[in-house]
């Protein structure tokens, strides 16, 4: 789905009241039921767009389950329809669920928490039901303005529906198309609001329209040509039409041809009805165009079909080799019919799922669907998160009651399952993906964590004082955090196809793995660091040498660690490059960041080989080096040069800037602490002597 | 002397490589990579501005790496103290040297330039992408010429009034090349305005600041010919790097095309386009997969067929060329498109390789012989404290 959705929705309505068909037109007749009662139009009347009754039972299980499985295409690859149901709504809910307000208007779901899917199957099925559905976030009150939504009393986080905010669509519209034009990163935080509200609606949109082409029913007017081929029917299916649709084109081809217009009034009329009926359903097919969900027939085709897709194929290649194709939306068809029951509802829908199901399998395609669902359904990262905070808890406990084993027992437990999880997600998205995984942003936050807990593990396990295995669950929350704080702030999905120059499986597994670790190192060291210097400050243990001794080894170890990783790591992207690029080294900002970090901690090696600083210097330039680190590998990309800019976020810089705020703050501090400690020896040394 | 091979340089050269490093990266937003990397890591002192007029002097990466090399040999090899438990530190500064000897050479000898085929065209040579040369053509019928090269090189300080004349014995006029500018549009000199550059024929040199991206770049210099006792005509004339047709000079009554254009290299060997490939993911506009089918064929030998795609150049005779581009972007489904390949000579090419492995098991060696011995102290302690328990 993209921005250009809206744009051709609203050309095709536009276009749609130009030709004064009635799209909005809603008539009750919801298939087997029907609320609202009987058929209230003539027989032959043109009738696009029937809504059914609202939905007053929850979904069956099974259904919803096999919803998920949906495989489309998306992104460039095939996914399962999870997957994009829950970009969709985190896009516009910043949550991966929806509450319903315990409210009067909502009937029977008022009070209810909706899945994505549910959400999802809602806003396909029932879409009036849906749109009063809180999930748009609009945060920025001049952008309420401009909607004309300033005067509805609201919190700062309250959710507006789709039906509060489409009458403002017509306002908001010429500041989008202003807005839109301007680079993302020079965007105001305003500007960036538009637009991503302008996308969200359309994207919304898009979803809305997606089962408009199988709710239709397309009237055959007063053509005795459509009543030959569909018989005296209450208005023809999509389904039923494009199955006739070869040899109605070739009817319409010959009328054409034979100058019906300039001739006889009665071949006359049949042209322009049939031209409306042909018209009408490939408009409706276009609108109808979000998601590409049906398999082609053709095996070397790889792009897979949304309903205008389908209908183009028809017309270009004839009906029979789509028949597939056709079975699905006549299964679709049916699914909508059954909207009043649910238990239908489930059977019906369950029968499109595997028809489709079927036909991606044919391709030899969707294989991993069901893996990639229950990796959404694990949520590997979000339990780890909840793990590593379990564990860091046991571990500050145990500082408190250093004599029961037990918590320290707690903290290794929890600290190598809440590993293990990561390890494990990041197993699932190798398999998925076909690569290694550090390719995006996001998956550097989840590796580069998963690298610095292994290594806290391994320093615990060596020296036993406690300190690494604490360290090691707070960073592992902080990171677990962090990972799922940037999937909503980049709001797309995370299991990405790469570009070109990406697709290496060998480079990706030597150079981008060696220098993320080097990262890990850096940061871990550095958070060490931080102990130290917090730890002086507050005056922490301060009796005990030995214990800060033992940090200070331990930041200098784990820089070691780091120094090998982030070395190798820099020339090999070198080698890299130079396979690529044909240059080794071309000074662009990403690779001078590596260059930095790698310098950085050369210099506090061999600046305390010299005897230049020691535990506090070293703890200090270890804090110093995160921001080198951060700067290399968020700040570059911020900056919009180079070849290596695959990740941008306006968001990101804020957070970017806090973090370099809060390390340059604990260095401060740690200068005061040394500061004081200089003082004290000083005073000691002149009372002895 | 204990000064140059001390840790107090060596902390200093670090120091400032990181600072050069930083600013550098920094500074691309605004004059593009081709001029902060002349500005930073080519230069010996940079004049960094700080505030307003105030500008400070720091080392350049040219400086910077030569310290470093002198450091590095004198303190981190010959001065190292020769014991085992250094002796994953010196296999590491070996590697280091070995890199930075490989960038020398590559500096000092490698060139650089890109190779454009449409299919089925073929080609021996490729184009630099900076540097510029002055050709002479002559045709000497049935379709063959002889031709002279002048390299940039020659005609580099031919800038302003300063001129360069060069003489072969086998041309029958001297050229020379003055008021040289290496971003240039050649204008029209309209009567409301007055240029201090040469106007010839109503036509005149406007020098341009350098682009952002270098390789956009035109240069254009004027020409005067002369031949003792010989009609020359024209006798003065302006040369672009982007005219279209060489400047047509008449010497008695041979005929003879100067141009200036980016300089051509030759390679020992021919390639010709067969066929390229490109490929989106399903359903987007992001590239998958770009590759070209190309026959190479060398003097004597069978054609051989080769694929060149993202990361799997083709390496042959000291010359590897590279996927790079393609186009023309605007290109429909079935026209003819075109590959480009960056082409590169470098004798250093594989040099890094062999030093990352040499660093790489310096590395491991020195600080997992550290670590041993940290862990083992570890055991120990915690032995110590269990029985004193």
């Amino acid at each position: 789905m993209n921005n250009s959705n809206w744009d051709s929705a609203r050309a095709l309505r536009r276009a749609c009241s130009f030709l004064g068909l009635a799209l909005a037109a809603i008539f009750a007749l919801g298939g087997t039921t029907s609320a609202q009662g009987g058929h209230n139009h003539a027989p032959g009347e043109f009738v696009d767009h029937v809504h059914g009754s609202p939905r007053t039972a929850p979904y069956d299980a099974e259904l919803v389950h096999a919803f998920r499985t949906l495989p489309v295409q998306d992104g460039g690859r095939i996914k399962p329809f999870e997957s994009l149901v829950q970009v969709t709504l985190l896009k516009l809910n910043e949550k991966r669920s929806v509450s319903i307000p315990d409210e009067p208007m909502y009937g029977a779901l008022a009070g209810v928490r909706l899945s994505a899917m549910e959400w999802a199957l809602d806003v396909l099925l029932y879409p009036d039901q849906a749109s009063d559905y809180p999930v748009f976030v609009v945060t920025d009150s001049e952008a309420l303005r401009i909607i004309g939504l300033s005067e509805v009393a609201k919190r700062k986080r309250d959710r507006y529906s789709w039906n509060e905010l489409a009458p403002g669509i017509d306002r908001l519209r010429p500041y989008y198309d202003e807005y839109r034009r301007i680079e993302e990163k020079d965007r105001s935080r305003l500007q960036t609001q538009i637009v991503q509200l302008g996308n969200d609606l359309a994207d919304y949109q898009g979803l809305q329209r997606v089962c408009d082409v199988a709710r239709a029913r397309f009237g055959t007017g007063g053509s005795s040509l459509l009543r030959e081929a569909f018989g005296e029917v209450d208005g023809v299916r999509f389904s039923v039409a494009a199955a006739q649709a070869g040899r109605l084109i070739a009817a319409f081809r010959a009328l054409d041809a034979s100058g019906a217009a300039n001739g006889d009034a009665a071949q006359a009329a049949e042209y322009t009805a049939l031209a409306d009926f042909l018209g009408r359903q490939l408009r409706m097919a276009q609108g109808s165009s979000a998601v590409s969900w049906l398999p082609p027939s053709d095996v070397e085709t790889e792009t897979w079909l949304d309903f205008s897709g389908v209908f183009d194929e028809i017309r270009a290649d004839g009906v029979e080799a789509h028949s597939a194709q056709i079975e699905a939306i006549a299964k679709l068809e049916r699914m909508i019919d059954a909207t009043g029951d649910q238990g239908a509802l489930s059977a019906a829908g369950q029968d499109f799922v595997a028809h489709v199901r079927q036909m991606a399998d044919r391709r030899g395609e969707g294989s991993m669907i069901d893996l990639e669902v229950s990796y959404h359904e694990a949520d590997y990262f979000y339990r780890a998160l909840q793990i590593f905070v379990l564990g860091f808890l046991l571990c500050a406990f145990g500082w408190l009651r250093p004599q029961l084993k037990l918590l320290y027992l707690g903290g290794w437990a929890t600290s190598v399952l809440g590993a293990g999880l990561v390890v494990a997600g990041l197993t699932v998205r190798c398999i998925l993906l076909s690569r290694p995984p550090v390719s995006t942003l996001y998956e550097t936050i989840v590796f580069i964590t998963g690298i610095a807990v292994l290594v806290a593990l391994v320093a615990e396990a060596i020296n036993k004082r406690r300190i690494a295995l604490s360290l090691g669950a707070f960073v592992g929350a902080l990171g677990m955090f962090v990972a799922g704080a940037f999937e909503l702030l980049e709001q797309r999905d995370t299991l990405v196809e790469l570009q070109a120059v990406l697709r290496t499986n060998f480079w990706l597994a030597t150079h981008v793995t060696s220098v993320t670790i080097g990262y890990a190192g850096g940061l871990l060291a550095g958070f060490i660091a931080h102990i130290y210097l917090l730890g002086k400050l507050v005056g922490w243990k301060k009796d005990s040498y030995s214990f800060y001794r033992n940090i200070g080894r331990m930041t200098y170890g784990v820089l070691c660690f780091a120094v090998v990783f982030a070395t190798v790591g820099t020339i090999l992207g070198g080698i890299w490059a130079n396979d690529s690029w044909g240059r080794f080294w071309g000074w662009d900002p990403k690779e001078n960041g590596a260059l930095m970090i790698v310098l950085w901690q050369l210099l506090i090696l061999h600046g305390r080989l010299g005897g230049f600083w020691r535990d506090y210097g070293i703890a200090m330039l270890a804090v110093l080096g995160n921001i080198v680190i951060a700067f290399s590998w968020f700040g570059v990309n911020l900056m919009g040069v180079g070849l290596h800019s695959y990740g941008f976020q306006a968001g990101t810089k804020f957070w970017l800037t806090v973090f370099y705020a809060t390390q340059l703050l604990v260095v401060a501090a740690g200068a005061i602490a040394w500061y004081r400690d200089r003082a004290a020896t000083a005073a000691a040394q002149k009372a002895s002597a | 002397m204990d000064f140059l091979s001390g840790f107090r340089l060596s902390v200093l050269i670090l120091f400032f490589m990181f600072l050069i490093t930083w600013l550098g990266t920094l500074s691309q937003v605004e004059i593009g990579l081709f001029q902060s990397q002349k500005k930073y890591f080519e230069s010996w002192i940079v004049a960094q501005p700080v505030y307003g007029p105030l500008h400070v002097p720091l080392p350049g990466g040219a400086l910077l790496m030569a310290a470093l090399a002198v450091n590095l040999v004198l303190g981190g090899i010959v001065r190292l103290r020769r014991t085992w438990s250094r002796a994953g530190i010196l296999i590491t500064h070996l590697g280091i040297a070995l890199l930075l000897v490989a960038g020398v050479v590559k500096f000092a000898a490698s060139s650089e330039g890109y190779m454009r085929l449409y299919e089925g065209e073929k080609s021996s040579e490729y184009v630099s992408y900076h540097e510029w040369e002055v050709t002479i053509h002559e045709d000497v019928g049935d379709g063959g010429f002889r031709q002279w090269v002048i390299p940039e090189s020659m005609f580099v300080g031919a800038t302003g009034a300063a001129s360069v004349t060069v003489r072969e014995a086998s041309l029958p006029f001297e050229l020379s090349l003055f008021g040289f500018v290496g971003n240039a549009d050649v204008l029209q000199k309209g009567p409301m305005f007055e240029t201090s550059q040469p106007v010839l024929d109503g036509y005149f040199v406007q020098p341009r600041q350098n682009d952002k991206e270098a390789e956009y770049d035109v240069a254009a210099c004027y020409v005067t010919a002369t031949a003792p006792g010989a009609e020359v005509s024209p006798r003065d004339g302006i040369l672009w790097g982007a005219a279209r047709y060489p400047l047509a000079v008449t010497v008695g009554d041979r005929e003879f095309g100067v141009s200036l254009r980016k300089r051509r290299f030759p390679v020992p060997f021919e390639v010709e386009l067969a066929k390229f490939t490109h490929e989106y993911h399903p359903g987007t506009m992001m590239p998958r997969v770009f590759k070209s089918d190309v026959l190479v064929r060398a003097e004597g030998s069978q054609p051989e067929s080769m694929l060149i795609e993202m990361n799997a150049p083709l390496r042959r005779d000291g010359v590897i060329a590279f996927q790079s581009s393609w186009g023309p972007q605007n290109a429909g489904p079935g026209d003819r498109l075109f590959s480009v390949f960056t082409v590169v000579e470098n004798p250093s090419d594989q040099w890094p390789l062999w030093s990352c492995i040499v660093i790489g098991i310096g590395l491991v060696l020195h600080f997992g012989m550290m670590l041993m011995r940290y862990i083992g102290a570890e055991m120990k302690s915690s032995a110590t404290a269990e029985a004193a328990r």
